[in-house]
């Protein structure tokens, strides 16, 4: 951990590109995968998990002193569904139909990994400004995956970007299975695999990172040292 | 010694949900209300979208079944009709009006596969039913199915047909 | 009555599968689905805990939560009570089955953050009406587990023999993995329909 003068901005990219969650970390896999159907509403599940990311994270970062360490999942947990709850009932307030796409990965939010990883891994050990920013970085970094996702699917599973139709069917047959769950996998694997490409990352070291940012992985004693939760 | 490590945690963890409960009752209550318009501006939309012409809905006794209103006078029916589509449940909005003709339809949920059965869920196929008779309809005949997507129009047609069923009764009663 | 259980059950399973379906418990399916014996150990956890909290979570919000205008809470009371019964799984196997403690003990407290736990409890809710009560809730519950284990077994499966295979350098790891998921999705739509052919349209 970096203490001291630390580099503020530096918090706020590296959720970005070297440490995206998606495509880095592999944390939030579940909506990545399910909400990517479309474009808009990568940015919907995206600004909402960013929102929650943010305010548990400053949250659990002014209260780290006091939330003793027995009880600090059940704490994150609480925190995290409060807010998740809050923003449930906000979007279906002012934006309804952001509710009917998300449908049940709104709420899902709560079990998204990276919120509950960085509330371990960072918020609980650092201050509120970085914590925030730190955030608010992952989160940009969730909702740009999930873009890039959903912009592939949509524009080859049904030849429009953000409901514009930008191939037409004269030029263009969309390949339904695009926005299929088997096609989901599909375009998240060379994703993924792009990601690994351009980092130039083993296998064996890239493996490792999936339960890494698990915030169960300091119980997990598989990660702790042997072998990783993945190969156990 | 051992009480005392026992009890704070229990207790914090208590505090922190008290006070996240207080916090979600706040927005309950702002939001609440807002809701709840939306929702009924959404059902509201809909049937005007299968009775063009009416005015005004109220709820009849039974559930999903809305007697329309023009100038106070009752001038048709929007039924709700839950069927089994090909990716799970359908949910139709039938519009028939006291002529016995069919005003509209409308899919108000569905799972279709996305550029397959999904496509039923169009404006331009869905007009196939305006004003055709309240009698049972069937595919191919009346209503021309959706190419490679035979399961959800069959679906659509069986729910519509419920939906002429439900209206004969509700008429009658009238 | 028993055909709709039936019905619910088997969909549960093939085509409303909640991995390859909801995409719902990625996580686990991708991290731990690489040994046989694992998957069934995570599964078979996954499975008890997903029926224990549908018949806590289920009566708690229709009978508590629903009369009292609370459905608001339901997030935050689900995800606790889900907390809660893994808390409990541990303490009580830790005490009286040791043997299965060891066995499955780091795959437990990972069930809490399983979005598939916490997708099925709200599912079912969404689900009920008039002809689907807390027993079919329950039965969907069973049933999500067990195409939970059908889906990662398949995985632990295929994933076996990809230990062996010639995987292109970048391909290697998580992306191979995924592109197999995609053609186990793919295998699964196949199912489309099989449960009414079997079982009838309830």
């Amino acid at each position: 951990m970096k203490k001291g003068n630390k580099n503020l901005g530096r918090e706020f990219t590296k959720g970005i590109i070297k440490e995206n969650p998606v495509l880095c970390l592999l944390l939030g896999t579940c909506p990545t995968l399910a909400v990517t159907t479309a474009a808009v509403n990568a940015i919907g599940m995206g600004v909402a998990a960013t929102i929650v990311l943010v305010l548990s994270n400053v949250v659990i970062s002014l209260l780290r002193k006091v939330i003793p360490d027995t009880v600090r999942i059940p704490a994150y947990i609480t925190v995290i569904a409060g807010f998740v709850s809050i923003v449930q009932m906000l979007v279906k307030a002012y934006a309804p139909s952001i509710d009917e796409s998300l449908g049940i990965y709104l709420p899902l939010i709560v079990v998204n990994c990276i919120i509950l990883g960085r509330a371990e891994m960072y918020a609980s050990k650092n201050s509120v400004l970085p914590s925030a920013l730190d955030g608010l970085g992952m989160g940009v970094g969730f909702t740009a995956a999930m873009l890039l996702m959903g912009m592939i699917r949509e524009l080859l599973g049904a030849g429009t970007l953000f409901g514009v139709t930008v191939l037409p069917e004269s030029i263009f047959t969309p390949i339904t299975i695009m926005i299929l769950p088997a096609g989901g996998f599909f375009v998240f694997g060379l994703l993924v695999a792009l990601a690994q490409k351009l980092r130039r990352i083993t296998p064996k070291e890239k493996e490792q990172s999936g339960c890494g940012g698990c915030p169960l992985a300091g119980k997990c004693s598989a990660v702790k040292g042997k072998e990783d939760c993945g190969n156990a | 010694m051992n009480v005392k490590k026992m009890i704070f945690p229990v207790l914090s963890l208590f505090l922190i949900c008290l006070t996240v409960s207080v916090l979600l009752a706040l927005t309950n209550d702002l939001t609440a209300d807002k809701i709840a318009q939306q929702e009924a501006d959404a059902l509201r939309e809909s049937m005007q979208s299968v009775i063009p012409d009416a005015d005004s809905f109220s709820e009849s006794n039974t559930e999903g079944i809305y007697a329309a209103y023009k100038s106070g006078k009752n001038i048709g029916w929007a039924i709700k009709v839950t069927v089994k589509g090909y990716g799970g449940d359908m949910t139709v909005l039938v519009g028939i009006g006291n002529d016995d003709v069919i005003k509209g339809v409308s899919i108000l949920s569905h799972s279709e596969t996305p550029g397959m059965g999904a496509k039923a869920d169009d404006d331009d196929y869905l007009s196939q039913y305006t004003g055709k008779n309240a009698e049972t309809l069937t595919l191919g005949a009346d209503i021309d199915a959706v190419t490679g997507a035979t399961v959800t129009s069959s679906a659509l047609i069986g729910a519509v047909n419920e939906a002429i069923e439900i209206y004969d009764t509700v008429k009658v009663g009238e | 009555m028993l055909r709709s259980f039936i019905y619910v059950f088997l969909a549960a399973i093939l085509t409303e599968n909640y991995i390859l379906t909801k995409f719902l418990g990625i996580c686990p399916f991708l991290g731990v689905s690489k040994k046989l014996n694992t998957a069934v150990g995570m599964s078979a956890a996954v499975t008890f805990v997903m029926l224990l909290a549908t018949a806590v979570t289920y009566p708690i919000y229709m009978k508590l939560l629903v009369p009292k205008g609370l459905e608001y809470l339901q997030t935050i009371v689900f995800i606790l009570v889900i907390a809660a019964l893994v808390q409990l799984v541990e303490i009580v196997l830790k005490k009286y089955i040791p043997a299965l403690y060891k066995a499955l003990g780091i795959y437990l407290p990972l069930i809490t953050t399983n979005c598939a736990v916490l997708g099925v409890t709200m599912l079912v809710i969404e689900k009920s009406g008039t002809d689907y009560g807390y027993a079919h809730a329950l039965v969907n519950a069973l049933g999500t587990g067990v195409g939970y284990l059908v889906a990662m077994v398949l995985f632990a499966g295929v994933r076996e023999r990809l230990e062996d295979a010639d995987v292109p350098d970048f391909l290697k790891g998580l992306p191979i993995t995924l592109i197999a998921a995609a053609i186990l999705a793919v295998s699964f739509n196949a199912f489309a329909g099989i449960v009414d052919g079997l079982v009838g349209t309830v």
